[in-house]
């Protein structure tokens, strides 16, 4: 099994799983609360149960996925069906370190945030991001991040309910 | 009627004029700004605003808040198409075509089709509000949890329509979408689900972080790990082909989808509640179901794909203030501002308010008006400026994208768990979309869902209390038999269409 | 009671001991010694007042609002800002923090470290009746904070569709004697539920819920259709359509008229020992006096009010100043003006009342307990 269709199988798997987990919840609900709830999770288990199959099949005998309007055979329906195989093939093609990347360099934002606020966070980040990885020149980083800072000041100014992030009481400094 | 008219012409008198004019050019300006960061929107200004404009008087709050309401749709729409980023909720159904009209370089195609459809939509809206006046009451006495139970049941189904690839990867991703929007408090019967005992999730799971998590965040990630170098594959703005002048003549040529839409979205708009988000999708799924066999190019950047949505989420605003000035109802967040800014000026929605104040209420819809128009045309103006962004290097892009989603998250509630679930939702949103689960039939489903299980139950025990008899509502009835339609069409031209296919 | 409350007080007594003794004999030596008392008096709270702005100089507090904007407890607390601002010589910041109805901006307050930089307005019955349905990690007002004082109440009518047929309490219960009278409300477990599920069982009406509109203004809109027969809900939420002719208030759940409005005229109270609840008592042959007692606790729940409170165990002189400076502000003409043109009514008590109040229907709710429960069970079914 090649690495794209593992992860295209564990996909499957993770969502399958998820809702196991939320149909066994549904059951511990009142009648009342669970009378909407039953009816959609455990069709869903259904259908994923059936779409897990489906990805275990060896690739050749998959048939190309249907269209707009899937529910209904449409004429031209095989071309687009074909561009759809295609985009999702060229995110398989996808070098993983890439993508590992890619995700690290996204959370690592949140985390930012978290800890030092999103006034400090949102233009840090831009900075490190255009230098590191984009490669960008100074001026276009610097004026980058100088713009993210105002507009996060101005954001915190108009919602000041905005958390302003812990690092800076441990440091104690009062922000 | 003569009544109306005159007081038709003494709002716009009143509106334009000087200095008035200056609060709905202002507030028009502020919405736009707003509304043009995710996360943010005209009705978190509104909500700002309130106690600002406390002191003023009734004709400048009204003037500034018509503003408010009108201006803050199109600049979302912006975002949606260049960056497939919904500026708001009731933008996300102009990713579909809008998104890949920039990816193929006709931007100003595509900008230019969503500024017309918004002001004419506006205006057809308006338009259908001024010919209701007299008859809003009445109306809104008519309609019940049977037909809006209908309504949302119309919207869900196109899912079936507009679901790209597998049909069950698509239901079950509205599935999802349903379980989403199940979270949190029951308020039919004060129990929590699937709240793991979290404080945060016994509020349910907000749209407006998951929105920015599957659109903004999910698609600044597809951007940052494909490699592509801009947006719409070219370096320079010259090289970008389309025009504002292919975009405005579009939506003429297109004008029979535009009245569709336009009175889909005005009609949706009455519903309390219901709001921008369904109106947009489901001008959608209706213009793809009546393409017939061109339906298939329906997300592939077709411009109908564009004016339909469009058409209707501007549409919308003049039927949101049919119940928020016939009873006092808000139909959607921002009337709800509108109504809280009233009453604090002692207003009454109400007879007295279509009697005495009519023309107080015409000042607050040529405020929207005017609101709408100048957005479009602004946006008209700035054209070129927007598609530039499609040639700048995503590099470049992703990190400012990344920093509004996150500043947007958080301006929402103030709340880091929505920040969490923002990003939580884009690493989720980058694997559905990798391999192939749809995110459009989520979307749908989260906005639908809590609407369609509030509304079913409201019919069901009114039906077992003997309040409301389903079957002798002809409203609910017909909208019954367009959603039964709206099914089995789709079916009897693909039978059609096989029986006409040389053997 | 607290050391500046005591020594306010003492001073008051002074000043009213003094004129009171001096006037009788008033000449000028009298007029004097009285004058003389009340500038001590008055110096000895300008000193309080100039103490609380030394403490408090710079300092910005957070006020914390547990609602999105534009709603009522944001509107009270941007009337409230300023002249809290004046009273105290401070800097505050109002902070939306809306979630999980009310619960997520009470447990911020409840959670805030106690050195008088953190305050905000809560709803009382909210929070009461959160912990009457069991709701989980809800803070009780009448334990988990210090009260600072009471802005407005907001006391629930029992209201009906303008061209319904009951045109008063004594039609609802002719009705309930027939098939169940029918109530919308927002959410199962809300002040309304709780309203009506304990004064429909006072009452000895047969009733069902109908829970789950999308707000009050959705439940009213079904009232007036005629798809529920009742609704409960704060009179002021619901005014205008009394205004407008589409509702028709049947009953004040109350112990005492709950404004001095015509659109109450003639519209009977619940409790009280005229009003309903004492009346329904003899005509259903129940104990009268514990029917007074039961409403008169419903009126303390549902009537708990806007709530402006700190978290426990602040400093004696920090409270004190801040109590001291919401009084001030609460009786602030321009405040009052303002409240009053933007129909927000004032409703004001001290902390000690205030407090001594929402013990009172802490303690009382209890009784409301197994009604409550048998309540939401049946709408669980």
């Amino acid at each position: 099994m090649s690495a794209a269709r593992a992860q295209r199988v564990a996909c499957t798997l993770l969502l399958l799983a998820g809702f196991a987990v939320i149909a066994l919840l549904t059951l511990e609900l009142g009648p009342m609360a669970r009378r909407v709830p039953i009816v959609v999770v455990f069709p869903t288990v259904a259908l994923l149960a059936v779409q897990l199959v489906f990805d275990l099949l060896p690739v050749a005998s998959r048939r190309p996925p249907a269209p707009a309007g899937a529910l209904f055979r449409m004429r031209g329906a095989p071309d687009r069906a074909r561009a759809v195989l295609a985009a999702s093939s060229e995110a398989d093609d996808r070098d993983p370190r890439t993508e590992v990347s890619t995700l690290a360099w996204l959370l690592a934002l949140p985390a930012l945030v978290a800890l030092a606020g999103v006034a400090v966070a949102a233009p840090a980040y831009a900075l490190v991001y255009l230098c590191v990885r984009a490669r960008a020149p100074w001026l276009i980083s610097l004026g980058t991040a100088g713009a993210m800072g105002v507009l996060a000041s101005g954001a915190k100014h108009m919602a000041p309910a905005i958390p302003a992030g812990p690092l800076w009481t441990w440091m104690g400094i009062g922000l | 009627m003569e009544a109306v008219l005159a007081a038709a012409l003494e709002g716009l008198g009143l509106v334009f004029s000087w200095p008035n004019i200056l609060y709905p050019i202002a507030g028009t300006l502020l919405a736009m700004f707003f509304s043009a960061l995710p996360g943010l929107s005209g009705v978190t200004l509104m909500a700002l605003a309130i106690p600002f404009t406390a002191s003023w008087d009734l004709l400048q709050t009204l003037l500034l808040f018509g503003a408010l309401l009108g201006g803050a749709t199109f600049m979302g729409s912006v975002t949606a198409i260049l960056v497939n980023i919904p500026g708001k909720n009731s933008n996300a159904a102009t990713t579909l075509d809008g998104y890949p009209m920039a990816q193929q370089g006709r931007a100003r195609t595509a900008i230019g089709c969503s500024a017309t459809a918004s002001a004419l939509g506006s205006t057809f809206g308006i338009g259908m509000l001024i010919l209701l006046l007299p008859l809003m009451r009445n109306a809104m006495l008519l309609i019940g949890p049977p037909e809006f139970l209908m309504f949302v049941v119309w919207g869900l189904t196109t899912i079936a329509v507009v679901t790209r690839g597998s049909p069950l990867k698509g239901l079950a991703m509205a599935g999802l979408g349903f379980c989403i929007g199940f979270v949190g408090l029951d308020p039919r019967t004060a129990e929590l689900r699937y709240t793991f005992g979290s404080t945060y999730l016994s509020d349910g799971l907000s749209l407006v972080p998951v929105f920015l998590g599957i659109f903004a965040v999910a698609q600044t990630a597809e951007l940052m790990a494909s490699g592509k170098r801009t947006i719409s594959g070219r370096s320079r703005v010259e090289e970008l082909t389309g025009s504002v002048r292919e975009g405005v003549l579009s939506v003429f040529r297109h004008f029979g989808l535009f009245l569709r839409s336009a009175l889909t979205g005005t009609a949706i708009g009455m519903i309390p509640g219901v709001g921008g988000t369904v109106a947009s999708f489901v001008a959608y799924g209706q213009a793809a179901q009546l393409a017939g066999r061109e339906r298939d190019k329906f997300g592939t950047g077709d411009v109908r794909g564009v004016i339909a949505p469009e058409a209707a989420n501007d549409a919308k605003d003049g039927g949101a203030l049919v119940p928020t000035l016939a009873f006092g109802v808000p139909g959607g967040s921002g009337t709800a501002m509108l109504l809280a800014a009233m009453t604090l000026h002692g207003v009454v929605p109400g007879p007295e308010l279509m009697t005495t104040h009519l023309a107080l209420v015409f000042v607050l819809i040529w405020s929207l008006f005017f609101s709408n128009v100048l957005t479009s045309l602004l946006g008209l103006a700035a054209i070129g400026l927007f598609s530039r962004i499609t040639v700048i290097r995503t590099h470049l892009l992703a990190p400012v994208m990344l920093g509004i989603a996150a500043l947007g998250a958080l301006a929402y509630r103030g709340r880091l768990g929505d920040l969490l679930v923002a990003f939580g939702f884009g690493v989720f949103g980058y694997y559905l979309n990798k391999h192939g689960w749809s995110r459009i039939p989520l979307v749908i489903a989260l906005v639908l869902a809590p609407l369609f299980e509030m509304y079913f139950h409201l019919t069901v025990q009114l039906h077992e209390l003997g309040r409301v008899y389903f079957w002798t509502r002809p409203i609910a009835m017909g909208l019954l038999l367009l959603t039964v339609l709206s099914l089995g069409l789709p079916a009897l031209q693909s039978a059609r269409a096989r029986r006409e296919q040389p053997a | 009671m607290h050391a500046f409350q005591m020594s306010r007080g003492w001073l008051a007594w002074l000043e009213r001991s003094a004129a009171g003794w001096l006037r009788p004999r008033a000449g000028r030596p009298g007029t004097l010694l009285l004058v003389a008392l009340c500038a001590l008096a008055g110096a000895a709270h300008g000193q309080e007042d100039a103490g609380c702005r030394a403490r408090f100089a710079g300092r910005t507090l957070r006020w914390i609002v547990p609602s999105a904007p534009g709603g009522g407890f944001d509107s009270y607390s941007r009337l409230i800002e300023p002249a809290y601002e004046r009273a105290l010589g401070v800097q505050i910041v109002v902070e939306n923090h809306a979630g999980a109805g009310g619960v997520v901006g009470a447990q911020i307050l409840r959670d805030a470290a106690p050195d008088g930089g953190t305050l905000g307005i809560v709803n009382g019955p909210g929070l009461l009746v959160a912990a009457l349905a069991g709701q989980e990690h809800a803070p009780n007002p009448a334990t988990d904070f210090d009260v600072l004082g009471r802005v407005a109440r907001s006391q629930h009518v029992w209201a009906t569709g303008a061209k319904s047929d009951l045109t008063s309490i004594d039609d609802v219960f002719a009705a309930a004697a027939k098939r169940p009278v029918i109530f919308g409300v927002r959410e199962a477990g809300g002040t309304a539920f709780v309203d009506i599920a304990v004064a429909s069982a006072l009452l000895g009406v047969d009733r069902r819920i109908v829970a789950g509109f999308r707000g009050n203004r959705d439940a009213s809109l079904a009232a007036i259709r005629g798809e529920v027969d009742l609704v409960a809900y704060t009179f002021s939420s619901i005014r205008d359509r009394i205004a407008a002719g589409d509702l028709r208030p049947l009953l004040q759940i109350s112990t005492e008229p709950i404004a001095a409005d015509p659109l109450l005229q003639g519209v009977p109270l619940l409790g009280g020992p005229g009003g309903v609840a004492a009346r329904r008592a003899e005509q259903l042959g129940r104990d009268v006096a514990e029917a007074v007692a039961d409403a008169g606790a419903l009126d303390a729940v549902i009537g708990a009010g806007r709530l402006v409170i700190v978290p426990r165990n602040l400093e004696p002189a920090v409270f004190g100043c801040l109590e001291s400076a919401l009084a001030a502000a609460l009786t602030d003409p321009e405040l009052r003006a303002a409240a009053a043109a933007a129909h927000r009514p004032l409703d004001v008590a001290r902390a000690a009342a205030a407090k001594a109040e929402l013990e009172v229907a802490g303690a009382r709710s209890n009784r409301f307990l197994p009604i409550v429960r048998a309540a939401l069970e049946e709408i669980r079914k």
